[in-house]
């Protein structure tokens, strides 16, 4: 008995060791939930680099801190690309992240807001662009 | 008058600097090991980390605000798909870190560029550097495309000859 305790001890131990992969929960965002959030997203377009894509965050309540902001391209086994973003803090108080995409893929695009919550890890806040610029993107002619 | 204006052209010219900006094309030599890391991750994707050391400091470029972006391109076969300026990161030795995934297609036309300027008010400055992802995936891929073409310019001759071969009887 007093070894299987051992053993199991020791099992316990060595998982507590092992560097395991960091979690996030991520919460698939609506157009109602961004508005509570505080969360909007604007499209231009821009020469031949396509279409600009500015996304703004209130720094508040669940936004107050932001790890990362990180724009995808495709979804799945199709995901072309990800990347973090360059965080700008405007006068406002509001963070605006911006990238440019060529037409073809803006709705394939999203953008995931990873906020700290403490020991617990981050959350994740994923907008998918289509849900927020479909109708933009059929009014700007590039 | 004439004398008027050309001394005038000749302060107004004098009255802006310009300054040459250094536009560097970065291979695995330059940029040495451990420059551009590539982890390969799930369905074909690979995260890859650029470190680099930065030319600029602030004390460098005192009394100027120093501005420095790190910019990642991705192309597609014909037109650019994504440009967005990426978050940095900074290692123990000082050193910049930018990373990103990339879907193994993508990546061999895939650019990251980093830019150094001091807001100084001079037409151009700074430094350009610029990482072809494709320079790191596979060096030799410029000879390997020397070769390719070659074969093909050889085989279209053998061609050419077999057809203008005159039919003997």
């Amino acid at each position: 008995m007093l070894a299987m305790r051992t053993l199991l001890l020791t099992g316990l131990l060595y998982l507590a060791t092992v560097p395991g992969e960091a979690m996030i929960s991520v919460e698939n965002v609506t157009v109602e939930r961004a508005e509570e959030l505080g969360v909007t997203f604007r499209v231009a377009t821009n020469g031949v680099a396509g279409l600009r894509v500015w996304v703004e965050a209130r720094s508040q309540n669940e936004l107050a801190k932001i790890t990362y902001a990180e724009v995808q391209v495709g979804e799945g086994k199709g995901r072309i690309m990800s990347a973090h973003l360059r965080e700008r803090n405007l006068k406002s108080g509001r963070r605006t992240y911006f990238f440019s995409v060529h037409p073809e893929y803006l709705l394939q695009s999203s953008v995931l807001l990873a906020v700290y919550q403490g020991p617990r890890g981050d959350v994740g806040y994923h907008f998918r662009l289509k849900d927020f610029l479909q109708t933009e993107s059929k009014k700007i002619r590039p | 008058m004439i004398r008027y204006i050309a001394v005038l052209s000749l302060l107004l010219m004098g009255s802006h600097a310009d300054a040459l900006t250094l536009h560097v094309e970065m291979t695995p030599e330059l940029a040495g090991t451990n420059a551009v890391t590539m982890k390969a991750l799930k369905a074909g994707q690979t995260r890859f980390t650029i470190r680099c050391r930065p030319s600029l400091n602030s004390a460098s470029v005192s009394g100027h605000p120093l501005i420095r972006t790190g910019v990642l391109e991705v192309y597609g076969t014909e037109d650019r798909i994504m440009r967005c300026v990426l978050k940095v990161k900074s290692d123990a030795e000082g050193k910049l870190l930018y990373s990103f995934d990339l879907q193994d297609d993508f990546a061999k036309r895939a650019v990251f560029t980093l830019s150094e300027f001091r807001d100084d008010a001079q037409v151009g400055g700074g430094a350009v550097y610029s990482y072809r992802l494709i320079n790191f995936i596979d060096p030799q891929h410029q000879q390997k495309e020397m070769l390719r073409r070659i074969e093909e310019s050889r085989k279209a001759m053998l061609k050419d000859l077999k057809r203008s071969k005159p039919k003997i009887r």
